[in-house]
């Protein structure tokens, strides 16, 4: 009996304690980990949107908010206007890059298999977070490109799934 | 107000769908469970969005999601209850050095595993608005939750529930579950005490208040259900009603103290009697609307969660492979190796880890939670959506090739466990 329990005692030891100690020993060195800047969430479009690629059609300036979806370095984004991506686009540091196409079915005022190229910067240092970058028409020379600055807005509180 | 023709609409196609695909994956000897769950992806963007966006786009439109959630969260609520109430956590005293030995190791191991996962994907498929050690600590409890309602099922269907197998299974997912649920909810507190101006020390101390008063005082007043149904033979409409408004206001109670409705749920679940009758005569009452309505819409709408086209090219693939890899290896594996060593014979113990690797609709709730938390991307989302697809589908042909019923009914466990016999979720979602 009290064999088997000196056994038990060492396998859980080796088993359970251990582990939880190397469990610990990660969480510690995680800590120096760095994770490619967060920018998930809605922006809100600053500037003269009705200059957006394809148009603004029936979009207040409160509803201007563009949207991404990240996960590490790639990300989804989409417009006010209904530009999205089609491939993720990709986070660089602080650089993001991204090619857009109009969804299905849309109203907006594009030529077919249209698509636009986001270039901006992300300054991850300002409270609460900004892009600055620019929209170009792919294949128009005589379309000039568009500037944004988009300010991030404050995440929702992490609620349940509710 | 919710277009009532879109939600009703949507209600039929997931249903339909649903009891389809659970019907052609029982044909292939599957849970019908791990149908939905395919049914719920085939729904989404990964399917029907990208192969008929216009209408998918019709038919979810997204500013109807919010309606289908809440229904779907409603049929979870009462889900967790259920799981909560099949729980006996008399189980493990039952069985000894070798259940407490490979239930505790099926929860170190891969929690282990994945919070070393957690090194490499950290830098990859998170960002900085996540800590590491919530990171890690999500990675690990996502990996070692066991889906206790399939595994009973898959024991009922292969009549093991009676075995040492079966009964060790059974005992060591009830720790699993419980334990994971414990980790879970301590993860939440300390993500949404960052949000909040309270100190955690607050948030923590309501929790273990919350609890105490649910495990010595109403755990209590719940015998008078069992008395009643003793008595009588069966409960009122009223008491039912009083029953599901204790499971709300439980609910309600753990979201209100910062974790989440589910917790509460499960709690007043796990505190309920368990005698075997009782059990089965709630669960029937309560089950039917849950799993044949509420859990299809939760799986749809995990579903149109999960876009696999974000797992796209090599890398991402190679991510996913890892994280399938690991969790196999930390679940099946851990399990395995304790039971071995416990005295368990090397199929039998195989066995074991098979089951204990299914994950199920427990894996599937708990990722729903931590995309809404934040705490993982949308992208690894997805990944461990499939994950649990695949040790879930994997779990009956594995066993059945290692571990042939005629040898593991030879070992005859020396006493069943009544209110297990009840758990049988009429062998669909669960």
């Amino acid at each position: 009996m009290a064999t088997t329990t000196r056994k038990f005692a060492v396998a859980y030891v080796m088993l359970v304690g251990l582990p939880i100690l190397g469990l610990l020993g990660v969480l510690r060195h995680g800590r120096n980990l760095s994770a490619p800047v967060g920018m998930d969430g809605n922006w809100v479009m600053q500037g003269n949107l009705s200059s957006l690629p394809c148009g603004l059609p029936d979009v207040a300036p409160e509803d201007a908010v563009l949207k991404i979806s990240q996960s590490g370095q790639k990300f989804e984004l989409t417009l006010p206007n209904g530009l999205k991506t089609q491939e993720s686009g990709t986070l660089d540091g602080t650089s993001l890059n991204a090619r857009l196409v109009p969804p299905l079915q849309s109203k907006l005022n594009c030529r077919q298999n249209q698509t636009v190229t986001l270039v901006a910067n992300l300054n991850k240092d300002e409270r609460p977070r900004t892009l600055e970058g620019s929209l170009v028409v792919d294949g128009c020379t005589s379309c000039s490109p568009v500037l944004f600055t988009a300010v991030r807005q404050k995440p929702v509180a992490k609620k349940g799934a509710h | 107000m919710p277009n009532l023709f879109t939600l009703v609409l949507q209600i039929a196609v997931v249903l339909a769908v649903c009891r389809a695909v659970g019907s052609l994956f029982h044909r292939i000897h599957q849970p019908r469970v791990v149908g939905e769950m395919f049914a719920g992806i085939l729904l989404g963007p990964s399917l029907l969005g990208w192969v008929a966006p216009q209408a998918s786009a019709y038919l979810f439109p997204a500013s109807s999601l919010g309606f289908l959630n809440a229904l779907s969260q409603v049929g979870v609520i009462v889900f967790m209850f259920l799981v909560g109430l099949g729980i006996n956590p008399k189980e493990l005293k039952h069985e000894g050095h070798a259940a407490v030995l490979t239930s505790h190791v099926s929860i170190t191991a891969p929690f282990m595993l994945a919070s070393l996962l957690a090194l490499y994907l950290y830098p990859r498929l998170s960002d900085d608005s996540v800590k590491f050690s919530h990171f890690a600590l999500f990675m690990g409890a996502a990996m070692s939750i066991t889906a206790f309602p399939v595994l009973a099922r898959i024991l009922t269907e292969r009549d093991l529930l009676q075995s040492r197998l079966g009964t060790v299974a059974i005992a060591c997912a009830a720790v699993d579950d419980v334990t994971g649920w414990c980790i879970l909810a301590y993860i939440v507190v300390l993500i949404r005490a960052a949000d909040q101006a309270s100190s955690i020390w607050i948030t923590l101390a309501g929790i273990v208040a919350f609890a105490l008063v649910m495990i010595y005082g109403v755990q209590r007043l719940l015998q008078g259900f069992e008395t009643t149904f003793r008595k009588r033979g069966g409960l009122s409409e009223n008491m039912m009603a009083f029953m599901l408004l204790l499971v709300l206001v439980s609910a309600l109670c753990t979201e209100w103290l910062g974790i989440h409705l589910l917790f509460g749920s499960f709690l007043m679940g796990a505190i309920m009697p368990k005698e075997a009758r009782f059990v089965r005569y709630v669960l029937d009452r309560f089950e039917t609307i849950t799993v044949t309505l509420l859990l299809p819409l939760f799986f749809a709408f995990t579903g149109l969660r999960t876009n696999i086209g974000l797992v796209k090219g090599p890398e991402m693939w190679m991510y996913c492979g890892l994280i399938i890899f690991v969790a196999v290896a930390g679940k099946l594996g851990g399990s395995m190796l304790a039971s071995w060593l416990s005295g368990m014979p090397v199929r039998e113990a195989a066995g074991l880890g098979t089951l204990m690797n299914t994950r199920g609709l427990m894996e599937l709730v708990i990722l729903n939670i931590g995309l809404d938390i934040k705490i993982i991307s949308p992208a690894l989302f997805s990944m461990m959506v499939i994950m649990a697809l695949v040790t879930t589908f994997m779990t009956t042909p594995v066993l059945e090739l290692i571990c042939p019923d005629r040898l593991l009914r030879t070992s005859v466990a020396p006493e069943p466990e009544v209110a297990i016999e009840a758990m049988d979720l009429n062998g669909s979602a669960a």
